[in-house]
């Protein structure tokens, strides 16, 4: 009995395998010989994500497709953030493809461990422009790609961003219009808080403060640092950005200086907040009826615009070549193919949100997501900024962070905050 | 002609080797980081610039005095209590062992853990603290999210965990006290408390003056709770030299201001512990 389940299985599984690679058509419609380095292998380090659980079973067609073997090693999160850069600095680390995070690109840039895709991208041979699209990348995810004012050397996989999470129920009892700009966000959260229905708003007080942060500085025309890497944390800009994020956060729950995103996520969860501006991979939680109280309650809209317009912060995981790789073109085929459009929409549908526009538009995914969502977050990546980042970048947030919570409780005023900041920046 | 003996030597010798490879040399490591100069070409590469970094610098300046006010607060405090706790449990005819448990138990739980308990009792939303104030009419508090109060609740837990280690060796002492000392003074119609201040407690100095300086040395170093309560904040409100060092060495990767700090902390320490360490050698010459 067993045995003749088991054989029934595998004959399905067999079936199924067979059925699910046999359209290439995708990919062979590209302008690209795909064959051309057949027999060849390239090797794949990656970090345990859902990104790679989701790319790891269509490898197989990358192989039927091209012919080339894929040597596949993956590692938990920590390891692999502490394995990639102590190989590189021994010289021993023998990957071809690995992924790679915003914040380390400085260090890594400056060694040059990481290879210049861009003549790989220019060269006709291995690319076809056409196919490949590199302008349909979210312009965060252009920007990620050469962050640091280095080569182009991050290519985005994943894309989130901050986008406006509300309680519908709460807004229309109160009669509250949903915000469309910063004025309009502040003067919503404080009449929610002032209701007592709900606090108006919960939002990052803790060490990772300057993730939102920086949204609502740049929607102010302020920065963390200029385009040459200056100071920027105290120009106009900056304080008047700072000075509505103080404004917000005392609209926030008690305790708001120890929030991060799972205490956003936990005071949304359970009905303690009304509201939050926040990563748009926190939404589907709200939505999951065995963790959450609002299920159907929640409305999801675009980041407000500030008078510079709506800049949220955005946050992407990446994936570059190793400088040292040999065969550089037949790495770039690996690499092209997973971060191909129609790579990223059949990730999009598995629930791998990409940095294309492309994937955002993929049929079926409205059903999934619901259209509202797809909306928001595709117009605030749209417009979505990153961080500029040196090394020493988490130091520098962490005195921002320190400042901003004496501000958040009084103790301050924006402007001495940010002056402050500035003053122990320009000293590191 | 004597040969010498090279046998008491060689007893010494793994010892002398642990210590050099254990204490010496990280401690001649730590000051050769803190004071070496990369950009110096000079035969001694010697440079005060970290030092001066940090003697300008106003929050590290902030940083000793929180250090210095947990470390008294947490340490007199702990200790009173401990001398209180082990007085009373020593009089009381029944029950010993169930008090004994009681008192002992924050010592048992790993300070992550009760770190833990104590940020959720603290958290102003769902924390059982403000749910107690609520029930009797009062506003809720911020505990561990305002500057002013933080550093506060901060000594409160950490008196909290560490009354136990002071109570339980002040029992212990209590307990090898010969009976005959305490019946002759009940004889002579001293009442308790008399007899612990001027019979007990003297005849405990020595075990005192380590408890103390146990208890002095564990308050200085306070990571755990800090690191899981507050991790420094709000602001930099209960940033103490400690937690400062471990941020600067393992997060921001700068080793020259961990090993001045580690520098200043054996200082601070060597010169606080000094006192007693003489008092005690001067009991061993009587």
């Amino acid at each position: 009995m067993f045995i003749k389940k088991f054989i029934i299985g595998f004959a399905f599984l067999f079936a199924t395998s067979v059925a699910n690679s046999a359209d290439l058509s995708q990919y062979t419609n590209a302008n690209i010989d795909w064959k051309q380095f057949a027999g060849e292998s390239v090797s794949v380090l990656l970090s345990k994500h859902p990104w790679q659980e989701q790319i790891e079973p269509f490898i197989p067609e990358f192989e039927e497709l091209t012919g080339m073997k894929v040597n596949l090693k993956k590692l938990p999160e920590n390891q692999f953030l502490t394995k990639v850069p102590a190989d590189m600095e021994a010289g021993t680390f023998k990957f071809d493809i690995f992924m790679t995070q915003l914040y380390e690109a400085p260090k890594f840039c400056s060694e040059n461990w990481l290879a210049d895709l861009e003549p790989l991208i220019n060269d006709a041979s291995v690319t076809d422009p056409n196919w490949y699209k590199y302008d349909d990348f979210f312009s965060g995810a252009r920007d990620v790609a050469v962050i640091g004012n280095t080569y182009l050397s991050h290519i985005a996989i994943t894309a989130e961003s901050q986008v406006l999470v509300y309680r519908k129920d709460i807004l229309d009892e109160l009669n509250i219009s949903v915000p469309t700009t910063m004025d309009e966000l502040l003067d919503a959260a404080t009449k929610i808080t002032e209701s007592g229905k709900a606090y108006g708003i919960a939002t990052r007080g803790g060490p990772a403060i300057w993730w939102p942060g920086l949204g609502y500085l740049a929607s102010y025309g302020g920065e963390y640092l200029d385009s040459d890497l200056n100071i920027a944390i105290n120009s106009p800009g900056s304080i008047a950005g700072a000075d509505f994020y103080i404004k917000l956060a005392q609209q926030a729950p008690p305790g708001v200086t120890n929030f991060d995103w799972d205490e956003i996520n936990t005071a949304m969860l359970s009905g303690q907040a009304a509201m939050f501006v926040d990563s748009s991979v926190i939404y589907p939680r709200l939505q999951n009826a065995e963790i959450s109280e609002v299920v159907g309650k929640i409305g999801v809209a675009p980041f407000p615009k500030g008078p510079k317009g709506a800049k949220p912060n955005s946050h992407y995981w990446t994936v570059s070549m190793n400088s040292e790789t040999v065969n550089k073109k037949a790495a770039w085929l690996f690499l092209q193919w997973a971060t191909s459009p129609d790579m990223q929409s059949r990730l999009a549908l598995a629930g791998i949100l990409g940095p294309r526009t492309s994937a955002w538009e993929v049929d079926g995914l409205s059903e999934q997501l619901g259209d509202e969502f797809l909306d928001a977050a595709k117009k605030s990546l749209n417009g979505a900024v990153i961080p500029r980042v040196t090394p020493g970048f988490f130091e520098r947030v962490d005195i921002f962070r320190a400042e901003m919570q004496e501000a958040i409780l009084g103790n301050k005023t924006a402007t001495e905050a940010m002056n402050v900041t500035a003053d122990a920046w320009s000293k590191l | 002609m004597k040969t010498r003996n090279f046998f008491p030597l060689m007893l010494t010798l793994p010892v002398v080797i642990f210590l050099l490879a254990l204490l010496i040399y990280p401690l001649l490591y730590t000051f050769t980081i803190a004071f070496y100069d990369e950009s110096s070409e000079s035969f001694a590469p010697f440079s005060l610039n970290v030092f001066n970094t940090l003697i300008t610098d106003k929050r590290f300046w902030g940083n000793v005095f929180h250090t210095a006010s947990l470390t008294f607060f947490s340490t007199s405090i702990t200790f009173i209590l401990g001398i209180l706790l082990a007085y009373c449990l020593d009089q009381i005819k029944f029950g010993k062992s169930i008090f004994l448990i009681i008192l002992i138990s924050p010592l048992a739980i790993m300070p992550v853990v009760s770190g833990l308990t104590w940020r959720t009792m603290f958290n102003p939303l769902y924390g059982i603290l403000n749910s107690i104030l609520k029930y009797f009419g009062f506003e809720g508090v911020e505990w561990v999210t305002d500057t002013s109060s933080a550093l506060f609740w901060i000594t409160i837990v950490d008196i909290w965990q560490w009354t136990p280690f002071c109570f339980l060796l002040i029992y212990a002492g209590l307990k090898t006290i010969p009976v005959d000392v305490r019946e002759s003074a009940s004889l002579d119609g001293i009442n308790s408390f008399k007899e612990l201040i001027y019979i007990s407690l003297p005849m405990l100095f020595n075990l005192l003056l380590i408890t103390l300086i146990f208890r002095f040395m564990e308050a200085f170093k306070t990571f755990d709770s800090i690191m899981v309560i507050t991790q420094g904040g709000p602001g930099n409100s209960t940033e103490t030299m400690i937690i400062r060092a471990y941020f600067t060495g393992f997060r921001w990767y700068k080793p020259e201001i961990t090993s001045m700090i580690g520098i200043f902390i054996l200082i601070f320490t060597i010169l606080c512990t000094r006192w007693a360490g003489t008092k005690i050698g001067e009991q061993e010459n009587i």
